[in-house]
């Protein structure tokens, strides 16, 4: 018993050094800021900065034609997350304060992951451990369950990071279209990603304060082009006077799509199964927005009414998920063929697209081939469900090839039966009873304005450790 | 013989004047459906959290926003709130800054866009350490500032604050798990006029055990303001319907009055009520919404109720005023007064009155204090609810009172065909026709009111687009306002139009071809009342023969 304490403590104290080491690198991933690689550069204009504030990458590279050089710290953020494609680094120098968004979303995916998977073998860990981006994970390689689940919730995370930092106000590229059918409906997947990534990055990295001579001809616009993008910008002025804004969904969609489907272009079963997973992920959160409404007529009567939509909780979308997991469909891999993913038993085919999943388009389809509705119900089951194609191991011990953690040293549940529980948990191995003694702030007094007087509480509580 | 001018169109003329009028209600219509968007938008935003300045606690000069060169707040994020045992209470300041930037640009808020009204969204989660009742109380120290354009980064300056207490009505599924409450949303503030560029809500949650605040809720992870306003271009659409129909219908009173002073009698009653009925929509015609373009006027919303509300009130005299004139019962001369109907009238002033008491509460209160609700006291919710039923039961009466009187017309009516028969050719197709006027008149009226209540139900039952095809849709919500506002402007001065005496015929009245019309009406033309007879809308006349009958 002593052993296991001391043992304990130890954990603890390669915990804070871990934290620590985080922390350092926090600090040096952080500091390369984007506005404080602008400030590097002197007696810009105020219009100059604003300029170099929303399209970084552009105006460094314009200045570095200028002779400065402060280019490598923007670049330098995106670095820092390991293995992203190049069209992702792409969109990271581009649209710099989105893409980290993302990257905090896959952050957050995984710490609601570890949630949803507290007490089951597999508890995500092998997504956290080696670094921000889950996609560098041995495990997302694969075409377990628990990969589908990954790359669901991963997504949903993405739309929900950055419709979050949206509304919070802290991107400036936010989409505003209060109409948004931007749904193109081209065949490639390729195609389409690349028309939304262009048209993406114009409405991000044109400015209407581009006065300066020089740096025009450093962008290589000519100034009709830059009138143009000027007038352009005025419409989406009048366009928020004219009729406000769209969701932050929407954009938080549009953003996911163009990040995490980028990763999957081979067009393999692999690829197309990560995709269908990818948009399950993403239409969970679309089909869960909670509507809300406000009476504002005469006198405050519902005359007028409006209403809006509130995107969920991330834990109700890694809940339903999670439900999802459970029931995920094993697609055969004999029946994939011609990029197409072939249900079992049934000719029905349905195309892998990023558009697949858009309300709009699946009642489109509905129209146009009239089906039993038995039958619609099935394959709109089918759209919701996660696909796995390979059977997952059973986790129980490590296996750093395919980054699983095993099961040694988790917290497990002595007095459950069900898979929390010990028996289930340590793979037969048993496990070891740990006091844990921690000190917490106790009956505390609120005073406004402003103290709070607490007594200190020890608090004591054996849990029960994997061998 | 003389009338009033529906009397004496021909059908054809009618035929016509009504598809046009109907034709430009479908204008109206799809003028909203298709130019304007919905009357309203939201943007939600999420309350970036700082830690709290020292001495903010009575200073309301110190301002926390997060956006900008300048920008002055501490982030605090989730973590370090939780690892905090007491989730840093009474450290925290929740920040939005409105409206938020967009497509690369820094927005701000244009006059067009009339007001703005702020609904707040708590993420509650469970905490251990405080136990969150089903239904409490939540206490918010709540600040507004504003700033514009042209000001410094920093120039915030003080709009409104206030201490309020509002309800907070939670459920959980699951305690023990770490998932948020399901709270329902507070309504916050209500602005009447948006005349700056830029606002900024600063909101704290004093927690306190002496004066038992906020002590039984949860860990506040978040908070979301939802922020109506009134989207720009439906205000210009509807202020280019108000320009429009303004000048029309004070023409059409100017020519309707003109009409009645060339005649040698005064005034009828049913000829006051039309041209009070014109003034009071000429009242809510007014474009008084351009002044907002360079003044700010905090009262719009509470004189836009107003405004509503007399032309409501007026429109409901109206009709049981015109049901009354047409009651074909006679009982002295003193028919051409408002004095014999006041009994029909107080329902209707009960309820405006009680209603504008309610209003005044209301909106009133929010011109000091745009944090005021009347609702979230237990004393106010109760006043309100008297002012609400109080003008919910006089409008019954009012409604019971005008089918009876519209019922007794048509008994009336249905009494005088059966003797029809019995009168000279001339004559009979003389009533006949108003009669069949008369019912028509009353069809537009049913038809109106059929409509806006149609269309009030389908606005609220289904979604506020309409969708043909990919290419067409309609915005349903701001179609219906337009085409109601349409429909009752039209309505209103098709009767102002119809009803104004006739001058077809009465420069010849004393012509040999209408001596036998003239020969019975000098039957009832010796009634003290009546000194010129074939001046005063035959329909009138029509009901006072009855009377003598």
């Amino acid at each position: 018993m002593v052993e296991s304490q001391r043992w304990i403590k130890d954990l603890g104290v390669i915990k804070i050094i871990y934290l620590l080491v985080v922390f350092v690198i926090q600090i040096v991933n952080c500091l390369p800021d984007v506005r404080a690689s602008c400030k590097t550069v002197p007696n810009l204009t105020k219009s100059q900065l604003d300029l170099c504030y929303k399209a970084n990458d552009v105006t460094l590279a314009a200045i570095e034609g200028l002779d400065v050089n402060c280019l490598p710290d923007v670049r330098a953020s995106c670095k820092t997350v390991p293995n992203l494609t190049k069209s992702q680094l792409d969109l990271c120098y581009k649209a710099n304060d989105v893409t980290l968004a993302a990257i905090e979303g896959l952050e957050l995916a995984i710490f609601e992951c570890q949630h949803q998977f507290r007490w089951n073998r597999w508890n995500c860990s092998s997504l956290k451990s080696k670094s921000r981006n889950p996609h560098s994970s041995n495990l997302f390689k694969k075409g377990y369950r628990e990969s589908a689940f990954g790359h669901a919730i991963t997504a949903a995370g993405v739309v929900l990071s950055v419709a979050r930092a949206c509304s919070q106000g802290r991107l400036l590229s936010c989409g505003c279209d209060p109409n948004a059918h931007r749904r193109s409906l081209s065949k490639s997947l390729r195609d389409t990603l690349e028309v939304e990534k262009s048209r993406f990055l114009d409405t991000i990295i044109d400015n209407p304060f581009i006065i300066d001579k020089r740096l025009e001809r450093n962008f290589g616009l000519d100034t009709n082009e830059v009138v143009s993008k000027k007038r352009i910008k005025q419409q989406l002025a009048n366009r928020w006077k004219w009729a406000g804004c769209s969701h932050n969904i929407d954009f938080g969609v549009e953003f996911s799509e163009l990040f995490l489907d980028s990763r999957e272009k081979a067009g393999d079963l692999q690829s197309q199964i990560n995709l269908h997973n990818n948009n399950v992920g993403r239409s969970v959160v679309e089909r869960n927005l909670v509507s809300k409404c406000k009476c504002h007529g005469l006198s405050g009567s519902c005359q007028l009414k409006t209403c809006w939509k509130s995107s969920p909780d991330f834990r109700t979308v890694g809940k339903i998920l999670k439900q999802q997991f459970r029931r995920a469909v094993l697609v055969d891999q004999s029946n994939f063929g011609n990029g197409m993913i072939i249900y079992n038993g049934n000719n029905k085919r349905r195309k892998s697209k990023s558009a697949n999943f858009r309300p709009s388009i699946v009642q489109n389809e509905m129209h146009n081939n009239v089906m039993l509705p038995k039958r619609r119900n099935k394959r709109n089951k089918m759209e919701n469900s996660l696909f796995y194609f390979q059977k997952s191991p059973n986790f129980c011990e490590r296996d750093t090839l395919s980054d699983i953690a095993g099961t040694h040293g988790r917290r497990c549940n002595r007095n459950s039966t069900g898979s929390d529980s010990c028996s289930s948990l340590c793979c037969g191995r048993g496990y070891n009873l740990v006091k844990e003694v921690t000190n917490q702030r106790c009956n505390c007094r609120f005073h406004w304005c402003c103290y709070v007087e607490c007594q200190t509480c020890e608090v004591v509580e054996w849990i029960s450790i994997c061998n | 013989m003389s009338g009033t001018i529906l009397e004496n169109l021909s059908g054809r003329k009618l035929t016509i004047l009504v598809s046009t009028l109907l034709f430009s209600q479908l204008i109206c219509f799809l003028i909203g459906g298709i130019f304007a968007p919905r009357p309203s938008s939201v943007q939600t935003i999420l309350a970036t959290i700082c830690l709290d300045k020292p001495g903010s606690f009575n200073d309301t000069s110190i301002w926390i926003y997060p956006r900008g060169p300048k920008a002055n707040c501490d982030v605090v994020t989730h973590e370090e709130m939780l690892k905090d045992k007491i989730r840093m209470a009474n450290q925290l300041v929740f920040v939005f800054q409105m409206p938020l930037p967009r497509e690369g640009m820094n927005l701000d808020y244009s006059r067009w866009q009339q007001n703005l009204i702020g609904i707040l969204q708590t993420d509650i989660a469970y905490d251990p350490m405080t136990y969150n009742k089903p239904d409490t109380e939540l206490t918010l120290d709540m600040r507004l500032a504003y700033r514009n354009k042209e000001d410094p980064d920093d120039g915030w300056k003080y709009y409104a604050s206030s201490m309020e207490k509002r309800d907070l009505h939670c459920i959980a599924d699951n305690h023990t798990d770490k998932y948020l409450y399901q709270c329902d949303t507070i309504p916050i503030f209500e602005m009447g006029s948006l005349h700056h560029d830029y606002y900024l809500l600063n909101i704290r949650v004093p927690v306190d055990d002496h004066m038992k605040m906020n002590l039984d809720i949860g860990f506040i992870t978040d908070l979301h303001l939802s922020t109506i306003y009134q989207n720009g271009g439906f205000t210009k659409v509807w202020m280019s319907l108000k320009s429009t129909f303004f000048p029309l219908i004070v023409a059409v009173m100017i020519w309707f009055w003109h009409r009645v002073h060339l005649l040698q009698r005064k005034p009828v009653l049913l000829e006051y009520m039309l041209i009070y009925l014109g003034a009071s929509l000429t009242f809510l015609n007014l474009p008084l919404e351009y002044l907002t373009l360079f003044f700010e006027m905090k009262f719009m919303l509470l004189l836009s109720d107003i405004r509503q509300g007399i032309f409501y009130a007026m429109l409901c005299s109206f009709w049981l005023v015109f049901a009354g004139e047409h009651m074909l019962i006679q009982e002295s001369g003193e028919r051409n007064s408002l004095k014999i109907y006041w009994r029909h009238l107080l329902a209707v002033i009960t309820g405006c009155v009680s209603l504008f008491l309610f209003d005044i509460c209301e909106r009133g209160v929010q011109l000091r204090n745009p944090f005021y609700s009347i609702w979230v006291s237990r004393f106010g919710s109760k006043i309100a609810m008297t002012f609400i039923i109080l003008g919910a039961i006089s409008a019954a009466i009012y409604f019971l009172f005008l089918c009876y009187m519209v019922w007794k017309v048509f008994c009336n009516i249905s009494i005088k065909r059966s003797v029809l028969p019995s009168m000279s050719k001339m004559r009979r197709l003389h009533y006949e026709g108003i009669i069949y006027r008369f019912k028509f008149l009353m069809l537009a009226t049913l038809l109106c009111a059929l409509l806006t209540i149609i269309g009030f139900i389908l606005g609220q039952v289904t979604d506020s687009q309409w969708h043909w095809n990919e290419n067409f849709e309609l915005e349903f919500s701001s179609a219906f306002f337009t085409g109601v506002y349409g429909m009752w402007n039209i309505y209103i001065a098709s009767m102002i139009i119809l009803y104004a005496p006739s001058h077809k015929k009465w420069p010849n009245e004393n012509d040999q071809t209408q001596e036998n019309i003239m020969g019975e009406e000098i039957e009832f033309s010796n009634l003290p009342s009546d000194s010129n007879p074939s001046e005063i809308s035959s329909l009138t006349q029509f009901a006072r023969k009855t009377a003598l009958d």
